[in-house]
């Protein structure tokens, strides 16, 4: 069994129509009931801020907004709620003078779970490596 | 390990799966395994682990052909290809209030 941690652009990246949407779908439709995808307590309201950003600025209808918030809750995601993740990221953060931390609780989760991480974005990417976490870069 | 009823015990079930006992325990809870609780310890039906190992699919194809509609009639409709990075960066900056380092 393998387990997933996805970085938001990824779930994102399956419900909006982007050069790597491609490599999403792959991801997401070759996953079997022996993998297990999670993520962090930040996924959803980051993922929601994202559609209600493109409902917005015009580029989706609040009917589609509906309907991909809709598809985004039907993901088989394990959102992790542990305390840990949060006081881990905020250990690594004070340490590293790191001003950002949403990316570092994908990194914690991925950590916490034993996952290795899938994203697009090469920052998370790099936080990840330097933590020793195994990561699939859909880029 | 197994019963008359077909449940093996999750230690079992776990050595089949090449998981933890904890992961198919947490796996149990979450419904994602069918099985019981007798007593103290949890057991999982068989039949349910011979799908797991059968390779079907975690998203259901129903629910991809369903992502891949809305996809694809919103692109068709606004023609718009966008970044997934850069959203989720605007949204973890603008949202979140986070900054790039160095700033």
């Amino acid at each position: 069994m393998t387990t997933w941690c996805v970085d938001a652009n990824v779930v994102i990246a399956i419900l909006l129509n982007e050069p790597a949407s491609d490599a999403a779908r792959r991801f997401w439709a070759g996953l079997t009931q022996a993998d297990e995808v999670v993520g962090p307590y930040v996924l959803l309201p980051e993922c929601t801020s994202a559609l209600r950003r493109k409902v917005l600025d015009g580029s989706v209808s609040e009917a589609e907004g509906l309907e991909l918030i809709d598809e985004l809750l039907a993901l088989p995601i394990r959102i992790e709620t542990s305390a840990e993740q949060f006081r881990r990221s905020l250990d690594w953060a004070i340490r590293t003078r790191r001003r950002r931390m949403n990316d570092l609780q994908y990194v914690v989760v991925a950590q916490i779970s034993g996952a290795e991480i899938v994203t697009l974005d090469g920052g998370v990417r790099q936080a990840a490596l330097e933590q020793g976490v195994a990561v699939r870069f859909l880029r | 390990m197994i019963d008359a009823g077909g449940l093996i015990t999750a230690a079992e079930a776990a050595k089949r799966l090449r998981l933890s006992t904890g992961q198919v325990r947490r796996r149990l809870r979450q419904g994602k395994l069918k099985g019981r609780r007798i007593g103290n310890q949890w057991f999982v039906e068989e039949r349910d682990l011979s799908a797991l190992k059968s390779g079907a699919h975690l998203v259901p194809p129903q629910l991809l052909r369903r992502i891949d509609e809305t996809r694809e009639r919103i692109f068709r409709r606004t023609g718009s290809v966008f970044d997934a990075v850069a959203i989720i960066r605007e949204v973890r900056e603008k949202d979140f209030g986070e900054q790039e380092d160095g700033d």
